[in-house]
């Protein structure tokens, strides 16, 4: 073509430095590099934008499918419609990761939901498959009463063991925040129940999750390995106290009324809340430095937008600083540095907030 | 983000307002310690690319002090904008003296412009200097201040300052006849 042959004839004379892109241009990439490659790009593109336009249609393809899923016009297919699906391999692969071992008959009984057994004995009924007596799948019910009592008896010891410090009604909080559903169902899933469960819905919803956890558990204490069903919990759910402020798991209500009874439990006279600086009072980034005081020294201070704010955050900062739960507090034990054997079962409540006071909880750590 | 770290963030990144008095200081070195604070050179949390400059109030820059003959010698230049032939055309040098008797608080303001990098940020801290030439600053101003900056140099005590008794009782090298000094 005389129009090609004379582009040809200008890209020989064009210097490289013309930011024009022609069909016979050279790379300004060294093929060397590229020559493994499965696929060659385009010569006349560098390789840089088209990985990028790859990974940005990968990204728009990924959100349209989410959205589906969301609305429900598109359903994530389970794993066990895949091909090479083999449950007691899953379930012997599941014991084996978690490093634990789950009695064979009762672990099947754990992952087996109500929603399941009803949907099974629907089935039956409409197939008109025998009586129903003859019929025998037990779900996890009673496994996670089990699971979920002893739950609730290792998590309130271990709380009143790390955090002695602690009244009893921030103890009972974190004990309920340990157990709630919420934090059981993410444990669950990332230890890889997902497929393992049997439910009426795929993907289990968030209760079925952390029944089957509760189950788990009901299934070590009923073997009668209650010593590994403790290092099961202490390993996957005391280190969910990391994930926030442990403050903020306790929300106290009224944090000046809290700590105008400690001092009076204490015998200390009234708090004093001062304003130790204020920067920027007349504009919209205002920072108040409040600091309370107690026989003119300083126990608790904190910033706010606000001389109220301010205020309030002071308050809890010197509840937490009572507490021993601010910022320079030790380290949660977990892991290695967690001794099972320090935590005895069924240790003596914590003290409750409106009789608190520091001695008494001193004279109670010296007693044990 | 719980409560404490939200309000740890909001006092980490508020801006703080301080206070220079340019009594009697080189307005070169306090414009050194000034820029330092409105560019937030000051702050841990310092970044180029993030604005975390302070407010600075100066006050009394009618009475600051040049070294040696500055105020004859140092020049101040700048163009009318019109050719040299238009009546008002042409460049203009002016001495410090006769730019300080127009407006008492440019010495100072041009020292803090001219020790600021000439990048798109300046006029952004230029706008949190706040110049006064005497002790006389707005209320709304006054009430967002929280801290002072140390002047340069410390500022003496004049004669008069001194209380009689502090004159009295300072140690004298030699005794002046009576007719020597003059009150």
């Amino acid at each position: 073509m005389a129009s090609f042959a004379c582009l040809q004839r200008l890209s020989m004379v064009a210097p490289r430095s013309w930011h024009v892109r022609w069909m016979g241009s050279i790379p300004k990439r060294p093929r060397y590099l590229d020559d493994h490659l499965p696929f060659q790009p385009r010569k006349y593109y560098p390789i840089e934008k088209v990985e990028m336009s790859k990974e940005l249609f990968k990204r728009r393809v990924q959100i349209r499918t989410d959205e589906l899923i969301r609305h429900g016009r598109e359903q994530i297919p389970r794993r066990s419609d895949f091909l090479e699906w083999n449950y007691d391999s899953e379930l012997y692969a599941f014991s084996v990761r978690l490093g634990e071992n789950f009695d064979d008959s009762k672990i099947r009984e754990a992952f087996v939901d109500q929603s399941h057994v009803e949907m099974e004995a629907e089935r039956h009924r409409a197939l008109e498959m025998g009586s129903e007596d003859e019929f025998a799948i037990t779900s996890n019910d009673r496994l996670a009463e089990v699971g979920s009592t002893f739950l609730s008896e290792t998590l309130e010891s271990y709380v009143r063991v790390a955090f002695p410090f602690w009244p009893e009604e921030g103890v009972q909080a974190l004990v309920a925040f340990l157990n709630s559903n919420e934090v059981q169902a993410e444990i669950s899933f990332h230890i890889g129940t997902r497929d393992l469960i049997f439910a009426k819905d795929y993907p289990p919803d968030m209760p079925t999750y952390a029944k089957v956890f509760r189950a788990l558990v009901g299934v070590l204490v009923e073997s009668g390995h209650e010593d590994q069903a403790k290092r099961f919990i202490y390993d996957l759910v005391v280190p969910q106290l990391h994930v926030q402020d442990i403050n903020e798991i306790w929300d106290i209500k009224d944090p000046m009324r809290l700590l105008m009874t400690i001092l009076k439990n204490e015998g200390k006279s009234e708090p004093e809340s001062r304003l130790l600086w204020v920067s920027g009072l007349d504009t919209i980034m205002a920072c108040y430095h409040v600091g309370i005081y107690v026989d003119k020294e300083l126990i608790g201070q904190g910033p706010g937008e606000s001389a109220e704010i301010a205020e309030e955050m002071a308050t809890r900062d010197a509840l937490r600083r009572m507490f021993r739960s601010d910022e320079s507090m030790p380290m949660i034990p977990m892991g290695d540095y967690l001794d099972p054997n320090q935590i005895k079962a069924g240790p003596k409540a914590n003290l409750s907030a409106s009789e608190w006071s520091q001695e008494k909880v001193l004279k109670n750590l010296q007693t044990i | 983000m719980s409560k404490f770290q939200r309000v740890q963030q909001w006092s980490s990144l508020a801006r703080t307002w301080w206070l220079y008095d340019a009594q009697w200081q080189n307005p070169f070195q306090s414009a050194k310690k000034i820029t330092r604070v409105l560019q937030g050179l000051h702050k841990p949390i310092y970044s180029p690319t993030m604005d975390v400059g302070d407010h600075v109030v100066v006050i009394n820059s009618q009475d600051v002090a040049l070294l040696g003959r500055e105020w004859q010698m140092r020049v101040y230049f700048h163009h009318t904008g019109y050719p040299k032939t238009h009546y008002k055309g042409g460049a203009r040098w002016i001495p410090a003296w006769e730019l300080h008797s127009r407006d008492p608080t440019l010495v100072l303001w041009k020292a803090c412009y001219n020790n600021l990098y000439g990048d798109i940020h300046r006029k952004g801290f230029m706008a949190r200097l706040h110049v006064y030439p005497n002790s006389e600053v707005p209320d709304e101003i006054l009430c967002n201040v929280s801290g002072q900056i140390r002047p340069v140099k410390p500022v003496p005590k004049k004669l008069e300052e001194y209380s009689p008794e502090e004159r009295q009782t300072f140690p004298q090298l030699w005794d002046f006849p009576e007719s020597y000094t003059q009150r």
